[in-house]
């Protein structure tokens, strides 16, 4: 079981959100959305992750890290507009 | 050739209409007016530095002249960028609603020949999309199929690689390169293997090898985003200049505006609602001394259609049908009328990119009077082009 930080970070407009999906081993795990800017703290179960996002940055950009304690994070910028990306991650 | 051509009509165009030609100068020559982009970015001193720098090379370039154009807030992100993140960005209305205009010349012995400011405030602005309530809602929906698209080969790529790491993140890399924002990526152009997934994945759709994901999914952002074009906007603006030989106002403007579009925001040709008043004082040229003792008040009101074309989405054709009212509070000329109601009609058709050639009508029912003008309005960049 590790602790995983979801976070996003929106600029330039208030309507900055990201739908993140997980998929472990295959298997849908678990969806949640972060509305504005903010932070998701989970705690996963070991396995093969699939984590997409989809989300829409307003005209500032957006900014998405998913950090765990054993690697380091993966912060990605993105420009106005939508956003479709998938992260692997082997826990 | 059509370079000569474009020439000689702007020359025949303003030979016929030279007894009412009016330029347009606030386009003329806009590449030299200053915004927040030519301001770098630091604390508070360079940014001022900056800007002091700025001002001093134009002063003494070959136009004498410094002109600046921004929005407030635009300049506060120059010392601190962190505002720009939503929940900052949120709390300041009152300076993103700010836009600060002002010019500033010298004579040829570098004093001061006048300068002139402006400062406008957007009261509501629902064309700002950015602070919309339900573009979340509207973007989301419009992404629909995007999005379905997306998460249906997601699941089949974690099933189908569920036990080989390397192979999952092959595909997703390439599924990635494929949606990732400004990709140009075709479908055709994915391997045989993701294309096979996403068959599999999708069995009723047919994919067109020319579909780009990542343009397609941004072109339906703008669509949503130009939804907002014509919603409503009110403004407040405060406008003065002053006196050539020294710095005293020689003229100051209240003025507000309404505008905003009344039909299908979707459709090609529109119509929008315009009104505005202003409160102007003015220097009484006929009285010695310099004082603004001439005030004025004028209202207009109208409906303007706009024909756009049909492969550009440019405006090309614009009818306005308009009533204005100006009324003299103070300093009322020998001859002249306190009152005067006017009912306006124009036309303006575009004749190229940058010329717009307007016709305009005023009628006057009190009197029967009718005063027709005839302006050319137009930005004279496409001239630099004839040169080279």
């Amino acid at each position: 079981m590790k602790q995983v930080q979801f976070s996003a970070v929106f600029s330039g407009g208030t309507f900055g959100f990201a739908e993140f999906k997980l998929r472990r081993n295959g298997l849908l795990y678990t969806v949640f959305v972060i509305r504005g800017s903010g932070t998701n703290l989970l705690v996963l179960e070991p396995g093969l992750y699939l984590i997409s996002v989809q989300a829409v940055a307003p005209p500032g950009g957006a900014e998405i890290t998913i950090s765990e304690p054993t690697n380091p994070p993966t912060p990605d910028f993105f420009d106005e507009g939508p956003i479709f990306k998938s992260y692997v991650l082997s826990i | 050739m059509k370079k000569n051509i474009k020439f000689l009509i702007l020359l025949l165009a303003m030979t016929w209409l030279n007894s009412h030609g009016q330029v347009d100068t606030n386009s003329v020559k806009k590449e030299l007016i200053r915004s927040d982009v030519n301001i770098r970015s630091g604390n508070t001193r360079d940014v001022l530095t900056n800007f002091f720098q700025l001002a001093l090379n134009d002063l003494t370039g070959p136009d004498k002249r410094f002109r600046l154009s921004t929005n407030l807030f635009a300049l506060r992100l120059k010392t601190n960028p962190k505002l720009n993140i939503d929940s900052f960005y949120k709390r300041n209305t009152f300076w993103r609603n700010s836009n600060l205009d002002f010019d500033v010349k010298l004579d040829s012995n570098y004093k001061f020949n006048g300068a002139a400011f402006g400062y406008r405030y957007a009261i509501v602005n629902k064309r700002d999309f950015t602070l919309a309530k339900d573009f979340e809602r509207l973007i989301w929906t419009a992404l629909e199929d995007h999005r379905k698209i997306a998460d249906t080969i997601n699941g089949l790529i974690a099933k189908t690689f569920s036990g080989n790491p390397n192979l999952l993140i092959r595909f997703n890399d390439e599924l990635n390169e494929y949606t990732a924002q400004g990709s140009n990526k075709r479908f055709g152009e994915l391997s045989d293997t993701l294309k096979r997934i996403i068959k599999t994945a999708l069995p009723d759709r047919t994919f067109d090898e020319d579909w780009r994901f990542a343009r397609s999914a941004k072109e339906i952002y703008v669509n949503v985003k130009d939804r907002y074009k014509n919603k409503f906007l009110w403004v407040a603006s405060l406008n003065a200049s002053t006196y050539s030989d020294g710095f005293l106002f020689s003229n100051i403007d209240l003025s507000t505006q309404a505008t905003s579009g009344i039909s299908n925001p979707d459709a090609r040709n529109n119509v929008e609602f315009d009104i505005n008043a202003k409160l102007s004082f003015l220097d009484d040229t006929i009285k010695t001394g310099r004082k603004l003792n001439r005030q004025m008040l004028s209202a207009e009101g109208g409906l303007n259609w706009v024909f756009r074309d049909r492969n550009t989405d440019k405006s090309i054709l614009e009818l306005k049908g308009s009533f204005e009212y100006n009324y003299i509070l103070n300093g009322v000329y020998a001859n002249e009328e306190r009152r005067l109601f006017t009912l306006n009609a124009t036309l303006r058709f575009r004749v190229t990119d940058e010329i717009w050639i307007p016709f305009e009508i005023k009628y006057d029912p009190e009197d029967s009077n009718v005063f027709g003008f005839l302006s050319i309005k137009s930005n004279f960049d496409w001239l630099k082009g004839l040169r080279n």
